[in-house]
């Protein structure tokens, strides 16, 4: 698609477009206007450079303009390169933010955009899945030295930050965001488990209620995603390899399996692992013809495409992002090219659960500046997490007991007696 | 205006993407497909004039693919904004006459007014072209055929009815004994009732509503309007996916159902002080009134999933004191004490209007119950 011209009118429809759509994330999200604004306030990111390399969308923007508000210098970056929005970058643009994100762009134009982003020498760093971080690390190892804190989004750049310590990789504080409770409780298990089963169903238009649907991987991505589909009325199959969380999903009612025995009886199949080649070979080659495989992971490779593309007879645009390899006879329908089907193919995230996601990293950045920490992975302090929540209750208006001194066990009492005994 | 051939590049860009839309449903609707060779087999469809007057989407278009084939003369028509241009444009290439009223619509700012003589105005051109048997929604062609043109009702070999909406009307008709030709009623079929409106409707409305509005819905309170087969499908999947919801509902029995099967069941002016997202599924006028809007809190959503803009109080929000567009498919009317209320595709049914309605699946039933109702209106159930 051409560039349209600097200030022509189409121009100025797509900042139009990206101001409206951060003007209805403004209007949604109470925690960040409310209890992230009042602390990041405080005149401590004054000048401060942060760079936020999240799914560059509206509610990204929205984090970004709060930083920027609070008087950062913020440097905005795509964290997949298919999930920038255009209208979005134009809108940040107008308002005078450094964006090095194009949307439409593919690997390599995202890896350059990563690097321009670390040319601008944040200080600290909002990331998604590390990829900036990481990179950094790579390609521009002399910046570690001025990076002062890095807050991470997902579940895999958490992984990716804890690999970094444990090989003494990681000479700054790093939060993990993920691990906050106000983030993954929320954040992977409604917000992904809602907008993935949206994006599926928007895509293809098919029905749930009676469908057989495999999700691979039961943490909370999969446990959302599984829960909304059998609720909807969908027999729902999980593979995961953890002990635990397979007899979870087991009490939770879903039927618990193999990959190969699970998904060569799905319709849909949808991969929430984190990792990559969920469904590899030993899973396509099972699967059933006219299987749709949407993936709810942070890796593009999480459903195996290079694989698929490498074996197919052929490879077929069905238009709406959907990619049918066909493969041995059976069709094969891959949606949003095997990237995070709920923002490549939809909106992402709901708006409201954004807001708590973003004030965790809003807060976590906050907190990276002022608090004195020593380089490794943390976690965000749990007072900070409650208030999150705190802020969210009053902002719908409901009340919440104290704990009352005659409530709490006596601990107290019998440890004295335990004691002078 | 009539239906045209495509002019413009970007009308065959549309209809590729039409195309693309219209094969992906194909494979997923054998019901359809079974109900076709049969009917083909049988010569029944040669020469004989359909008029569909479906909302246009893929699986509509499969329909009209399938009669063509069959050997019978289709034409379509769909109030504007039931109409997915995409598919017109590739049915039009596929030699299919699409009479819509969408291609004179180009923003939203056309009033009420305007859009719906248009929307007369193609189904007077779907009429004068003759149809045998009419596939009508809402009943809106019928009772235009009845009223304006004489000649063409009295030819008619029948014609099938799909809404409650529509139902409703033709038996008004029915009882002034205006309605001499043969109606299937497919609205009271179980495969609507049970799939179409319960699950499909429940499903797609529910999604669409989200898909437009990036909003989370556990926690929200939802409030459905009406509890027949639509109404109970979306509080089911609204409650399926976190929502508070309660119901409301004239009918005593449909009320307690309600509330035995777990929502809360109140009246609508009990309930609008809480709703945060409302949803309509009566298929009745005048749903929703000023007095309601009055109770209901700033920024409520409201979603129509019955029959559109005539469930929905537009003379009141027209009469808002400022209109604006803030996000594709949602106005909001701010009125003059300050109140915001968000509406959703303009009042019309959102799955149909802002999504891609029913599941492929679901329809395939429902479009092979079309295929036999044809069968049954043209054998013994034909006029003599």
């Amino acid at each position: 698609m051409a560039e349209p011209g600097h200030n022509s009118t189409p121009h100025l429809e797509l900042i139009n477009e990206g101001i409206d759509r951060i003007k209805w994330v403004d209007r949604h999200s109470p925690v960040l206007n409310g209890l992230v604004r009042k602390s990041v306030n405080d005149g401590s990111l004054k000048g401060v450079r942060i760079a936020v390399v999240v799914h560059l969308e509206a509610k990204t923007a929205f984090l970004a303009s709060i930083l920027a508000d609070a008087g950062a210098e913020v440097i905005v970056a795509g964290s997949n390169p298919l999930t920038t929005n255009a209208s979005v970058v134009e809108a940040l643009r107008e308002r005078g933010m450094t964006v090095v994100s194009e949307a439409d762009g593919d690997i390599s134009s995202w890896e350059q955009e990563l690097l321009a982003a670390a040319d601008h020498k944040p200080e600290y760093i909002i990331d998604d899945g590390a990829e900036l971080t990481m990179r950094i690390g790579m390609h521009r190892p002399e910046l570690f030295k001025t990076i002062k804190g890095v807050s991470e989004e997902t579940t895999t750049g958490t992984a990716r930050l804890y690999a970094m310590e444990a090989a003494g990789l990681l000479p700054f504080p790093a939060l993990t965001a993920n691990d906050a409770r106000c983030k993954h409780l929320f954040d992977n298990r409604y917000g992904t488990g809602q907008t993935t089963m949206q994006a599926v169903l928007r895509l293809t238009n098919r029905r749930v209620a009676g469908a057989n649907i495999a999700v691979i991987g039961y943490g909370y991505v999969g446990r959302g995603i599984a829960e909304y589909a059998k609720k909807m009325g969908a027999q729902v199959c999980v593979c995961e390899t953890d002990p635990v969380r397979a007899l979870e999903a087991h009490f939770d009612g879903m039927i618990v399996g193999k990959s190969v025995d699970v998904v060569c009886n799905a319709s849909i199949v949808i991969t929430a692992t984190g990792g990559m080649r969920a469904i590899g070979q030993h899973e396509i080659d099972v699967l059933n013809h006219d299987v749709v495989l949407a993936n709810a992971g942070h890796h593009d490779l999480e459903v195996d495409v290079a694989t698929l593309a490498d074996i197919a007879d052929t490879i077929t645009d069905k238009g709406s992002q959907i990619t049918t390899y066909n493969v041995a006879g059976r069709d094969i329908h891959v949606l949003s090219g095997g990237a995070l089907v709920n923002i490549a193919g939809g909106s992402g995230h709901p708006v409201e659960i954004m807001d708590l996601t973003f004030a965790v990293q809003g807060l976590g950045a906050h907190h990276l500046v002022n608090a004195q920490m020593q380089p490794g992975v943390h976690i965000l302090p749990k007072h900070i997490d409650d208030s999150i929540a705190a802020a969210k209750l009053h902002s719908m208006g409901i009340q919440l007991d104290h704990p009352r001194p005659e409530q709490e066990d006596d601990f107290k009492e019998w440890l004295k007696g335990m004691q002078t005994t | 205006m009539t239906s045209h051939p495509l002019h413009s590049a970007r009308d065959n860009t549309m209809a590729d993407a039409g195309q693309k839309r219209i094969d992906w449903a194909r494979p997923l609707m054998p019901v359809l497909a079974d109900a076709a060779k049969t009917l083909s087999a049988s010569g029944i469809l040669n020469g004989r004039h359909i008029g569909i007057c479906l909302p246009i989407d893929a699986k509509t278009a499969n329909l009209a693919l399938v009669l063509a084939d069959a050997g019978a003369k289709v034409s379509c028509r769909a109030p504007g904004h039931y109409t997915n241009m995409e598919i017109a444009h590739a049915l039009r290439r596929k030699g299919i006459s699409v009479y819509t009223a969408t291609d004179e619509i180009s923003d939203n700012t056309n009033t009420h007014i305007q859009e719906f003589k248009n929307d007369i105005e193609s189904a007077r051109a779907l009429l004068t072209s003759t149809p045998d048997i009419l596939l009508d929604y809402d009943a809106e062609v019928i009772c235009l055929a009845r009223a304006d043109f004489p000649d063409v009702f009295a030819r008619l070999k029948g014609a099938t009815e799909s809404t409650k909406t529509g139902i409703d009307k033709l038996h008004d008709l029915s009882k002034a004994k205006a309605l001499d030709i043969p109606l299937v009623n497919l609205d009271d079929t179980r495969l609507n009732r049970i799939f179409n409106n319960t699950i499909g409707t429940g499903q797609s409305v529910v999604m669409a509503m989200l898909d437009l509005t990036n909003l989370q819905i556990a926690g929200r309170s939802v409030l459905v309007i009406g509890y027949g087969s639509v109404g109970k499908g979306i509080a089911s999947h609204a409650a399926a996916l976190g929502a508070l919801v309660t119901v409301a509902e004239i009918d005593p029995v449909k009320a307690m159902q309600a509330q035995y099967d777990g929502y809360l069941a109140k009246s609508i002016t009990d309930a609008a002080p809480a709703a945060e997202v409302v949803f309509t599924a009566t298929g009745s006028k005048g749903t929703l009134t000023p007095d309601h809007l009055t109770e209901m809190p700033d920024g409520v959503i409201i979603c129509s999933a019955g029959c559109g803009r005539p469930e929905m109080p537009m003379e009141i929000l027209q009469q808002a004191a400022n209109k604006e567009s803030v996000r594709a498919h949602i106005t909001n009317y701010q009125f003059s004490n300050g109140k915001n209320l968000l509406l959703i595709a303009d009042g019309h049914n959102v799955n149909t209007a802002a999504g891609e309605g029913s599941p492929i699946e679901i329809a395939d039933k429902l479009m092979a119950l079309q295929l036999a109702s044809m069968e049954f209106l043209l054998s013994d159930g034909s006029k003599q």
